[in-house]
């Protein structure tokens, strides 16, 4: 897949400090998003999905990733948008957070990008939305904004509880 | 200063030493006045506290070195009859060990046992009072006296790990040395160049001694110095000098027996080796390679020929050292030439390559060596792997084209293949398994202080020792055990009176006992106190409003599970031993940890049970498949009793919306999968479905499921803890396509079917 190539050349073999400012992009309806890459541990297409019963919506299920059952997350769910039907573009980001390993599903992966620290900008406290606690920064490339999002945040599971006793 | 991974492996072999000893003491205590009969226990007690200090002094850790000693004199005169052990022994020895803890514990912190020398001198004061009042002043001394060597050979036999005997000499663990450092090896040269000497100087002194009793003495001491030396030898890997040592030892041995003459040329022959062993202990010192020496072999034939019977000299094969086979390299290293024996030259033929030595080396290596100690991740990716394998195999073997071909030998090699897979699963799960008899055997401690501080007589029993469970396990269910126990002896038994008045045996007694049961462990804990009081229980829960007055209702079961709600008590006061309500809090938490359950089963004036119930976690089930809508869920084949084609007038409906079947005049819950697992079901209708009957702890659900796909051994995965909540799932596994199926778990659907019902029971009232 062209997704895991483009980790290969870019950030694979690189050392921890030039991950840190380096972001995998990647796209939920018309937003694009960013995750530190270094949390990531590979991309792959949507594989089968086994639904686990009692689990929040936008919990999917698990699916087996050579052998590791993951659970996956439907990141649209999670930022409560509406549902949209998985396609070929449609990837699953393995993330690896403190040995917690998840799959983001996402619309589709567009690139890795360096975004360094000078253009990450706090993100705006306005709303206080669900979904804007798991902003971790907003990253300018250009003229255009990445939304960074806080991976530790978006997996942990008292957030996810607290998702689902708001959602109860 | 020593290296830090020694110091741990000291560490942890001293807690396993103290956890081997503590309930043998107070078993042996318990024993009375008999205790002085079991002469094999207490060597086995003295035979510990020995090692431990062997291991300490050669570690450097003084306190500990010195409070073992001390009470090891204690345990050497009861080991010789001159006592018998008492409760007060038993009590000062086990503060003994918990302030050996004390320090293994501090070791591990700061790498040093110091800073506790007022305590260490308090206990040492109180052991050495002991040991004068047993012995009178005049034998006090002997207690440090040297054993006889009869005995200790026959300890050495017993016990191959405790090697070298004398206590003075700072013997060394034989097993675990990992890395020799700089340090080591020139305290070791030192040492070694020291024993050697002594030897030698009671050797020189035979000539000039006035009779048979010094002869004997000298010898003894000879002997003994040598043995130290051997020992030495064996912990820092040096296999060639050990093997000399060992020899002289023997030859040293029948000369005392007078089987062989103590006369100038053999003493000569000894003396020589001594100069051979010397160089041998200085090149130690600051070389960076292994010692070996050269015609080593020689010189251990000349000794075997002043043996009398050399076949059996043969047979007393030196133990040769761990360390060899580990670093084979040094067998090649080439060490100075050393001077040849000038007295025996016929035998120079019968010099071989020191490669010859390794060989023997690796035979007595699985002889000594029962277990080694390797890192769990290790171990966990081995598993993982094994479980891949398992999948990959399965892939394989049911792959289609493997099925239906008729190339000829396949058919054979997948069987094969099947078959060793399936045996390399069962050693890979059984690696991380480990007995519960140690954590079993730390109550032995616990029920022996309880049973003093509440003033009850509380007998202990323990069943299914051997039980293995997964390492987890262990270390999981050990606080729950402690507590469990600890409420038994002090709310579940009676005080004898109490007992007497009730018309039972005064002794009262907990029965802990661990076995497999389906898929899951076991571990029961009995006592026949008086029992849980339901009354009680609902009184305290009313007043504290945790229930409402329709719990007056609940069965049994469900009253009692309110004690361990977190500060749940019913201890009219607080104890020294529970009542705060903690405890039981505690035993849920860690159990549900594990995924486990716990049962209360309890009779009023017959006594409780407690059962932890723990699955497997990383066990390999058999399971049935079945399909429910597009959905594949794996069931535990020993929670099924039955499948039927159900049919239609089978079915019910009671008021509370609860689906009920009826087989055989018995009444059974309906719970469809589809429902529960939110899948649309292909099946039109009831009657096209299968009806599986499935037990979870006596307790009968029908499930409905599309279609059974059939019988295969499951690789028990767990679920990542994200999806902890799912109920009714304990795990899943892969198939032979990739797919993940779930594995279901009948607890868990019966909990959810309480749920579903009762809520609705009562909005309709």
């Amino acid at each position: 897949m062209n997704q895991t190539d483009l980790l290969d050349d870019d950030a694979y073999d690189e050392d921890e400090d030039t991950l840190s400012n380096r972001y995998l992009t990647f796209r939920l309806a018309e937003e694009y998003y960013g995750i530190e890459i270094r949390y990531v541990t590979e991309i792959v297409g949507v594989h089968k999905i086994t639904i686990v019963p009692d689990m929040p919506e936008f919990v999917k299920g698990v699916i087996n990733l050579r052998g590791q059952v993951i659970p996956v997350i439907d990141v649209r769910l999670r930022f409560q948008m509406p549902e949209r039907e998985y396609d070929e573009r449609t990837c699953v980001i393995v993330v690896n957070m403190d040995e917690l390993f998840v799959g983001l599903i996402v619309d589709t992966v567009c690139e890795v990008r360096e975004i360094p620290e000078e253009n990450v900008s706090a993100p705006p406290r306005l709303s206080h939305s669900e979904k804007s606690r798991y902003v971790m920064g907003m990253g300018r490339v250009g003229d255009e904004v990445r939304v960074l999002l806080d991976v530790g945040k978006l997996l942990q599971k008292e957030e996810l509880e607290s998702v689902k006793e708001l959602e109860a | 200063m020593v290296d830090r991974e020694l110091l741990m492996t000291f560490v942890s072999e001293t807690y396993d030493l103290l956890d081997d000893v503590e309930p043998q003491l107070i078993e042996l205590s318990q024993m009375g006045d008999v205790a002085g009969v079991d002469l094999e226990m207490i060597n086995a007690i003295f035979r510990l506290f020995h090692s431990m200090k062997g291991s300490a002094g050669y570690l450097g850790l003084s306190t500990i070195s010195g409070v073992t000693h001390v009470a090891e004199t204690l345990l050497d005169l009861f080991r010789k009859g001159k006592a018998n052990l008492q409760v007060s022994h038993t009590l000062v020895l086990c503060q003994t060990i918990d302030f050996l803890r004390i320090l293994c514990e501090q070791i591990e912190a700061t790498d040093s046992d110091a800073g506790h020398e007022e305590t260490a001198e308090s206990i040492k004061i109180r052991l050495s009072g002991m040991i004068d009042e047993i012995a009178n002043p005049g034998k006090a001394s002997s207690s440090s006296q040297p054993q006889t060597v009869e005995t200790t050979r026959a300890k050495l036999a017993a016990n191959p790990r405790v090697h070298a005997e004398h206590a003075e000499e700072k013997p060394a663990p034989q097993d675990n040395a990992t890395d020799i450092t700089a340090d080591m090896r020139k305290a070791f040269s030192q040492e070694a160049t020291d024993l050697l000497e002594n030897a030698e100087q009671s050797l020189l002194a035979l000539e000039h001694a006035p009779n048979e009793k010094t002869i004997t003495e000298n010898l003894t001491e000879a002997f003994r110095a040598l043995h130290s030396f051997k020992g030495n030898c064996g912990f820092m890997g040096f296999a060639d000098p050990e093997k000399l040592a060992h020899l002289m030892e023997c030859v040293l041995e029948q000369m005392r027996n007078g089987h062989v003459a103590a006369n100038v040329s053999n003493v000569g022959v000894l003396l020589e080796m001594f100069d051979v062993l010397r160089e041998a202990a200085l090149k130690a010192a600051d070389e960076k390679i292994k010692i070996c020496i050269p015609n080593c072999n020689v010189f251990a034939s000349l000794l075997s020929d002043l043996l009398p019977q050399t076949p059996e000299a043969v047979e007393h094969k030196p133990v040769l050292s761990q360390q060899k086979t580990a670093q084979p390299e040094q067998a090649a290293q080439s060490v100075q030439p050393m001077q040849e024996p000038t007295n025996k030259t016929g035998l120079v033929e019968e010099i071989e390559p020191v490669r010859s030595q390794t060989s023997t080396g690796t035979k007595s290596i699985l002889r000594n060596r029962q277990d080694i100690r390797v890192d769990l991740e290790k171990l966990d990716s081995l598993i993982n792997l094994v479980s891949e394998l398992v999948i990959a195999e399965a892939m394989v073997t049911r792959h289609p084209h493997v099925l239906e071909s008729e190339i000829e030998g396949l058919d054979k090699a997948v069987h094969q293949l099947r078959r060793v897979s399936r045996d390399l699963q069962d050693v890979a799960m059984s690696v991380r398994m480990i007995p519960l008899s140690g954590t079993f055997r730390k109550m032995i401690r616990l029920v022996h202080d309880l049973s003093s501080k509440s003033n009850k007589q509380i007998e202990l029993h323990l069943l299914g020792e051997d039980t293995e469970v997964d390492k987890t396990v262990i270390e999981q269910i050990a606080d729950p055990l402690v507590h469990i126990v600890r409420n038994a002896a002090d709310h579940g038994l009676e005080s004898p009176q109490e007992r007497e008045a009730a018309g039972k045996k005064e002794q009262a007694s907990i029965t802990i006992e661990g076995r497999h049961e389906g898929g899951e462990v076991w571990i029961l804990i009995t006592d026949n106190g008086r029992g849980l009081n339901r009354e009680k229980i609902l009184a305290k829960a009313k007043s504290s409003g945790l229930v409402g007055s329709d719990a007056d209702e609940w069965p049994d079961s469900r009253v009692f599970r309110l004690i361990f709600e977190p500060g749940f008590s019913t201890a009219d006061k607080i104890t020294d031993i529970s009542g705060r309500g903690v405890g039981m809090d505690v035993v849920k938490k860690n159990i549900e940890k594990l995924k486990g359950k716990i049962d209360i089963r309890s009779i009023p004036g017959k006594g409780s049970t407690f059962i932890l119930r723990i699955p497997l976690t990383l066990a390999i089930i058999e399971g049935m498949m079945v399909r429910v809508g597009d959905a594949r869920y794996t069931i535990p084949l020993l929670s099924i009793r039955e499948s039927f084609r159900p049919q239609q007038n089978w079915l019910t409906r009671s008021p509370d919306g609860q689906e009920v079947v009826r087989i055989r005049d018995e009444f059974y819950p309906l719970l469809r999968l589809s429902d529960r697992f939110k899948q649309a079901s292909y099946r039109n209708s009831f009657e096209d479905c299968i009806l599986i009957l499935a037990e979870s702890d006596h307790q009968l659900i029908a499930l409905l499921v599309d279609e059974i796909l059939g019988q295969q051994e499951t690789v028990i995965k767990g679920l990542s803890h994200l999806l902890d909540d799912a109920k009714g799932v304990s795990g899943c596994t892969i198939l032979g396509d990739g797919e993940v199926s779930l594995i279901l778990d009948m607890v868990g659907l019966v909990d959810t079917l309480h749920e579903t019902s009762e809520p609705e029971a009562v909005s309709q009232i």
